[in-house]
Formats: C-alpha cells, structure tokens, sequence
C-alpha cells in the first residue's frame, strides 16, 4: 500500500478540524455528546479507508455488482424495518448506518465496472445504466430520503459524460423522463411538496416548511461581514434553526464567521476540489480514473446543493455537508472517497 | 470536454453562491441582523400600577387589586382550536364567541390577547398547572384598577379604558403600548399623567420555544402618584343616596377655597365595569337613554330659571337702577308690547319689595327690574360672575354654556334684541344655558361677598399640596350682597318663602328655581349656602325635569344640611 503524502490530505484535515469546531457550537446546547461521536466516527472512517485503501481501486471495481447488490438488500432492509418516522437507518447500538450515503459510493463503483466497456451509442447502453440508478433512487426516495435519491443521479450523468455517450440517441428518453417528473411530483409526500413550493416562496407557510428557510437566511444574513464569533450565533445556539448540526450546519458557520469566514471555508473545499480534480484527470488507468472523477462529482454536487439549499438556491432536500455535518455514514463514505485519490496505483 | 464542464459547473455555482451570501450579509446584512434580534429578544413588560385616589381625609375612591386572566400568545399557538375547546370547557363561553374576541383584539402576533379576564384566584392557580404544556396559553397576573365604592363619585373619578389608536400614536413616547389602559374621563383623565406609574421591563434572550434563556436587564415598575381629592367621602355617599332616585346632579363647594367638598351626578356608573372588559354592559352603559357618563354638574346646560334672579338683583342694585325699598305690583301676569307674561303665582303677589320678591320668587317683579336694568348690563353681571364661561374646574371635558347677548343674537339669529328677550332673560329663561358648577359658584360668590373661586376638585398629589386657591374679588358693593343674602334667608326661613322645605337650623340661605325645560316637566334649582350666619359651604342641588316649585330639590339640600351639620359640629 504505497500512499502518498499529498497536500490534499492537510486540505481535508483542515475542513474536518474547522466542520468539527462548528458542530461544537451547533451543537452546544444540545444533550448528547456529538463531538466526541464525531470523532470516534471519523477514527472509524479513517480505519475502513485504509481497509479500502489496501484493497486498491481495482479490485474495487471488480467487486462492483456484489456492492451494489449489497446496498440494494441494505436498502431493501431498511425499509422493512420497523422505525418511527422515516426509515433511513438501520441500527447497531450506537452506529447507525444509513445504507442511502453507501449507494452514493457503491453506484459510482457498480457504473463504471459493469458499464465500462458500453458504447453509449446504442439505445440499451443507456437504458441499463439509468435503469439501476433508478432503481436505487426509488428505494431511497421511499424511505423517504429525496436528498440521497437525488445524489445518485450527478455519477450516472458524469458517467455518460466521460465515456463521451452519444446523447443525440437519449434525447427521447430524457424528454420522456422529464415528462414523469410532474407524475413523480404526485407521488412525492406532502411535506416534500410543501418544501419545493415553500423553496418558491416562503413566505406560504412562515411557521411549517418556509420555517427553516426563513431560519436560515437569517442566520445567514445576521453574520454580516465578520460574524457574531464563535459559540455567538444566536440563530443556532438558540435553536431557532432546525438541523442545526445535520443539514444546516453551513448557516451556523456563516452565522458565527461571517462573510469572510464563507469565502474562506469555500476556498478550503475549492482548493481541495480542485486537487481531487488533478489527481483524477492524471491517472492513467482509465476505469479508476472516471471512478474518482465520478466521486468528485458527488462531493462537489453535494457541497454545492447543501450550501446552496440553506440560503434558497436549492429546494430543501436534506443532504449533508462533507466534514461539516454530524453524522457516521457520509462521513465514512466522504473519507473513504478521499482515501482511494490518495492512493497511487 | 468533462473537464470543462466540470469546471465551469462549479465555478458557476461558487460564484452563485458567493454573491447570494454577499447579498444576505453585506447589502442586507443589516436587516437580518435586526430580524435576528427580534427573534430572540424580547421585552417583557412589567406594568406599572396607577397612583391612587383618595377623598380629603385619605380614604380610598380609587385603588389597585391583583387579577389573573387568561391570555394567549398568537405566535406561539400550536392549535387555537384546542385552546379554544379548553377555555369553551373551562368557562362554557362559546367558541363563536371567543373566536370573535380573538379576531377583535387581536393587535399583532407578539401582543398578548386577553381571552378571559378577572378570572378567581383558585381557578387561575388550577388552570395554571393544568395547562402549563399548551403552546399560546398563559394565565397572567396583572394589577387593576379598583374602585372600592363602586358607583360613588363615579363622575368625579372617571374611568379607564384600553388605549385608542390615536392614543397610542400620541402617547407612545410615554411609555403606553397595545393594551395599555389610560383615564377617559374625570380625574382619571385629568390627572393622568400623575397617576399612570411607569412600565418597567426584562429584557430577555429566548429560544425558539419563547422560553427565557437569559435575562439581560430589568427595570421595576413604578406606582404612579397618589392624587388626595377635596371631596368628602361621608358627604358624598349622603348626597348619592338623596339623589339616587333621580335625574340631576349635587353639589357642595366651600366658599372660602373653591374647595368641592361633594359632587354627584345622578344616575351615575360603576367604573370597575370598563376594567371587567364586560363589552355588552359597557356598551349599555354608553347608549342609555339617561346618559349616565354625563357629568351634569359641569357637562350639563340647563336654563337656571328663577335662581337667576338673584343675578338680576345684583347687577339692578349695582347699576342703582332700583332701591330695595322700590315696590312693584304683581297681579299674576304682565302686559308687555302686546303680550302677557305669567308669574309663577297666577292669583298674584300684591306688592313686592326686592327682599319679597327674592323670597317669594315672584316673576313680575324681576321682569319689571330686568327691563330697567337692561340686556347689556345683565349680560355684563352675568359674565362677572363668570356664567358663559367655563369653571375653569380641574375636570376634563367642561361645558361653558350660554350667555346670550343682542350681538350675538344679531350675528347668529339675524334678529334684534326684544325687550321680551329681556323679560325671558330676568327670569333665568330664554337662550341663556348655564352648568350647575357655574350657578354653584355664583352663590359661593354671594356667600362670600364678592369673591369669584376656581372650583378644585384636586387637593394634593402625592402629600404635594397641587391646589391653588384661585380667585378673582368682584368689587360689588357689600352692601348689596348682604341685602341679597338676607333675602336668600326669608326664601328658607320666612313662612312664605318658596324654600322652606329646606328649613334647618342653624339656618341657610338659598333660592329655588323652576325652569321650562324644552320638553316634559321643567327642571328643579335649589341652591344656597350655610350657614346663614358664618357662610361655610355653598351648595346646588339640581333634578332634570324635578317639577315647579323645587321641593325635591329643597328635601335633599335639606337632608344633606342635616348631616353635614352633624359631621361638622354646627
């Protein structure tokens, strides 16, 4: 296992050192020690990263159809289970995983070894690789888990984009699947709906669904230029936001450091995207490089739709943000991704 | 080419985002940061109490009590329908009804909105702990107003009401807020700003629950000033009670300060109903046909009818127009350009001096001395005595009511002076109007000898002495006023006098008056002072359409004399 110092390491460090003085303030007034979770999480990340780091980008791929079949029967499992309120979790003491942030792994990896070698210039070529992001997409919509569903879609389109998919003869079926979205919209939970209407406006529902968003752009905007400080910010430490240390952890930062604080954590995630980025366009297998382009992709989407949905860019769809939010399973799967550019094959 | 779109994707969406969150923290930095604030800030006034009000002796007439009411907070209800159940059950008031308080007071979703108020300690403690876990419902204590006498001085005192609108533009920079109640009429009003205290307040740091995290300051709210009255409160229930019955007003000044010792308007109110927030009984209250907010002795005009003639008397002597001793012949009615005009005694009075005329109240007499005396030179006296004019009495709202005079009549009627617009006038008829509180001071004027006082119903503030003898010497002939004052004593105590129902020892001196009111029976005068001897007070007792003769009138200045010499030693 030939792993190279690289400075996207201190990149990564940096962000998750800063994500993890945030969710001490997000989460200072909460019982229940997330900081401490926080940590023994990222100590687990880092051991399953060097567990995946010391199988190899290779092998990984060879292993592609038996992950995604596992994360189908996780998905599968998670719903049968019996849980109050959404069904996203399947618990182990006090790990919980949730098989919704594997998938965001294991599809980019079933993709690319089972549809590498498609030519994408017939019709079925693209109609299998939508086809299993689909059916993966539907069962985490059902948990319900729009954020996750939608998550999968950036890899399979980057995919074809990479393997330079003939687009002209997809043309019919994005038109036809565009067409299902008003019947996918009937389908959707009414809070769901409620959440993309009060993305439109939301002054509709000032109390229910437009609450968060209202919260939001004010803890946002109340940071002014310099901030209100650390452990400062009203919004967050009074818990006038909700997910103050889940999804909306970005205005709790924006809160406390402001303006200047905003465009510095941002040229931290851009810097280490765009070194994510070098790494994946030098190498010089083929397979493993459209892998890490496609887990690029993710983490850049979901940085940019997290961000993006705290101050009404984006409908509110519920996605962490990498190293930022408190949780187990995207942090595993966000580190583990980091892991396997850091490896040099 | 991915790399391309990869790029330009992101930097698209960086540069989106950048200038979003520019946009919310530098250009409209400052909006949110005020938003932040009043999310999580709150004032929690603490009201200040009301300054009592006590009569001359420091008993109370008006005070404070503790009282709990059940409020909900609009932006903190999670269910108004099950809020409403809970008060529906708890107090079996309709959910119609309290859906139509809801919408009617409702003032903003932070301002607290009194459901039910004055509700029983006992019931507020229970519904307290049994309803803590309801978003939007409190029981809150506050402090009320009381008015320990109910309807006794009611007029005096005034009463409360929650501030208007306009009010509130006004007075907001003192300290007044939604909901805040503040004097409408009487004392209330007059001296409200003494009396209101001031709000105190917490500043406090809540969570999105509106529970209080932090208390960042506080400021103890403070009573207002006691305001002492110079009212007697013995005296004034005695006179209540004797006016009770009917329509009118009593009042007592003393005459040497200007002092109102007693002031009754009949029917009168209780002022604790406009703090009960009891919106049918106050709107009742406001549309009687008998007008009980009316504070007759200073908002009432009346004709003043033969108690007028006392003026006559005064500014005849003055002018030397007649002598005391002048007769003239009443034979029940008097021929003037082609008319008749009654005395009251249609088989007449025979002869009359001015000292029988005064006691007998004869009419034919004063027609003959006001037309000698002339318009000009009555309305001139009149005016002295300050009729025409307001009292100039510490209490809002006073009517000044009617002098008339052949300018006026010229400007506003296009007619000349009449000589029978005199004869009306001499008999205290016609276009003149005046206030019981102006007819009170002109006999305090007489009991005195020329001194016109300020009538005052505030004694001191807060132990400061605030009352100010105010008063103007008129320079008329002693000599004069004393002949009238004898007369004003045969009217009482000679066995022809037109007031001798109100014979009392020792005596008083006084004038029954009978005025033609414009429609039903005419309006009963009685006004006098006491004693006769050493003149202390001056008194009026006035009833809307008491009938001729003033004998209602006479019996209550009588049993109110009875008693006010008892209280006083005499």
């Amino acid at each position: 296992m030939n792993k190279r110092l690289d400075i996207l390491i201190l990149y990564v460090l940096l962000i998750f050192l800063i994500g993890i003085m945030n969710l001490y303030s997000a989460s200072y007034n909460f019982s229940g020690n997330y900081i401490m979770r926080q940590v023994i999480w990222f100590l687990i990340s880092l051991l399953v990263a060097s567990g995946v780091s010391f199988i190899g980008i290779r092998r990984i791929l060879s292993l592609g159809l038996v992950f995604y079949i596992t994360s189908l029967l996780l998905l599968i499992i998670v719903l049968i289970l019996p849980a109050e309120g959404a069904h996203r979790w399947i618990k182990f003491g006090f790990l919980n995983i949730q098989p919704s942030q594997i998938m965001k792994f294991t599809l980019p990896v079933f993709l690319v070894s089972v549809f590498y070698y498609s030519n994408f210039e017939t019709l079925s070529s693209f109609i299998m690789p939508l086809f299993f992001t689909l059916f993966g997409a539907i069962l985490i919509a059902k948990e319900p888990d729009l954020g996750g569903s939608l998550m999968l879609f950036p890899s399979v389109v980057t995919f074809f984009i990479l393997k330079k998919a003939k687009f002209r003869k997809a043309l019919p079926w994005i038109i036809a699947a565009l067409m299902t979205v008003p019947i996918l919209y009937l389908n959707f939970k009414p809070y769901q709906k409620n959440r993309i209407l009060t993305f439109m406006n939301p002054q509709l529902d000032p109390l229910g669904a437009g609450y968060t968003l209202i919260q939001s752009k004010i803890a946002v905007g109340s940071g002014n230029i310099l901030g209100k400080g650390w452990l400062n910010g009203a919004q967050g430490q009074l818990r006038f936001l909700p997910e103050s240390h889940t999804d909306f952890v970005f205005p709790v930062f924006a809160e406390e450091w402001g303006f200047i604080g905003v465009i510095a954590l941002l040229g931290l995630y851009l810097l280490m995207l765009r070194r994510m980025h070098s790494i994946a366009s030098r190498k010089k297998d083929g397979a493993s490089g459209i892998l890490l382009n496609l887990f690029l992709v993710t983490i850049s989407v979901q940085i940019i739709v997290n961000i993006g949905m705290t101050i009404g860019i984006f409908p509110i769809v519920g996605l962490p943000l990498p190293f930022f939010s408190y949780g187990g399973s995207d942090l595993i799967v966000t580190v583990v991704m980091i892991a396997l550019f850091l490896r040099d094959e | 080419m991915f790399s391309k779109i990869y790029k330009t994707s992101l930097a698209i969406s960086l540069v989106l985002i950048i200038l979003r969150v520019f946009y919310f923290q530098v250009i409209k930095g400052d909006y949110y940061r005020e938003m932040s604030l009043n999310n999580y800030l709150r004032v929690l006034p603490l009201g200040g109490y009301r300054g009592n009000i006590l009569d001359r002796y420091g008993r109370e007439l008006a005070g404070n009590r503790l009282s709990f009411s059940i409020q909900v907070l609009p932006d903190r209800i999670k269910n108004r329908n099950e809020i409403f159940e809970i008060i529906n059950r708890e107090f079996d008031i309709d959910i119609e009804d309290l859906k139509n308080i809801y919408k009617l007071k409702f003032k903003a979703p932070f301002a607290p909105l009194t459901l039910v108020s004055d509700v029983d300690f006992e019931k507020a403690l229970f519904l307290k702990e049994k309803y803590r876990n309801i978003s939007g419902l409190l029981v809150s204590e506050n402090i009320k107003r009381y008015y320990p006498n109910s309807t006794v001085a009611s007029h005096l005192l005034g009463y409360l009401g929650e501030i208007s609108e306009d009010e509130l533009k006004e007075l907001k920079s003192y300290g007044y807020r939604f909901s805040s109640y503040i004097g409408k009429s009487g004392v209330e009003k007059e001296f409200e700003p003494y009396l209101k205290g001031s709000d105190g307040g917490m500043l406090v740091k809540v969570d999105n629950q509106g529970r209080i995290v932090e208390v960042l300051s506080r400021e103890e709210p403070k009573r207002g000033l006691d305001i002492y009255l110079t009212i007697d409160l013995d005296l004034q229930q005695r006179a209540e009670e004797l006016l009770s019955p009917y329509t009118g007003c009593f009042l007592a000044m003393d005459v040497d300060s200007g002092e109102v010792i007693t002031a009754v308007s009949s029917p009168n109110f209780d002022p604790n109903l406009f703090i009960s927030s009891d919106n049918y009984k106050i709107s009742q209250l406001l549309s009687s046909k008998e007008r009980p907010l009316l504070n007759r002795a200073i908002q009432g005009e009346y004709p003043l009818g033969s108690v007028f003639k006392l003026l006559i008397a005064v500014a005849a002597l003055e002018d030397d127009v007649i002598n005391p001793e002048d007769r003239f012949f009443c034979p029940g009615h008097f021929n003037y350009g082609g008319r008749s005009y009654k005395c009251w005694k249609s088989s007449g009075h025979d002869w009359q001096d001015l000292r029988q005329a005064i006691a007998h109240s004869c009419n034919i007499y004063f027609y003959n001395t006001g037309l000698k005396t002339g318009i000009n030179s009555i309305a001139y006296h009149a005016g002295l005595f300050g009729f025409g004019q307001k009292t100039g009495v510490d209490l809002p709202y006073e009517k000044d009511g009617f002098l008339p005079s052949p300018d006026w009549k010229a400007k506003k009627v296009k007619e000349r002076w009449y000589p029978g617009d005199t004869i009306n006038v001499s008999i205290g008829q016609g276009y003149l109007l005046v206030s019981p509180m102006q007819v009170l001071r002109f006999i305090a004027a007489l009991a005195n000898e020329g001194t016109l006082l300020k009538p005052k119903v505030c004694n001191s503030i807060s132990g400061e002495l605030a009352y100010k003898r105010e008063a103007e010497n008129l320079l008329f002939s002693v000599k004069n006023i004393k002949f009238i004052k004898r007369a004003m004593r045969d009217t009482v105590n000679s066995p022809t006098g037109t007031g001798q129902i109100a014979k009392v020892a020792p005596a008083i001196a006084g004038k029954t008056g009978t005025a033609q009111a414009t429609s039903g029976k005419p309006h009963a005068w009685f006004a006098g002072f006491a004693p006769y001897d050493s003149p202390r007070i001056a008194f009026l007792a006035f009833i809307e359409h008491g009938g001729g003769g003033g004998y209602a009138t006479a019996r209550i200045a009588k049993e109110f004399l009875k008693y006010y010499y008892k209280k006083s030693g005499l």
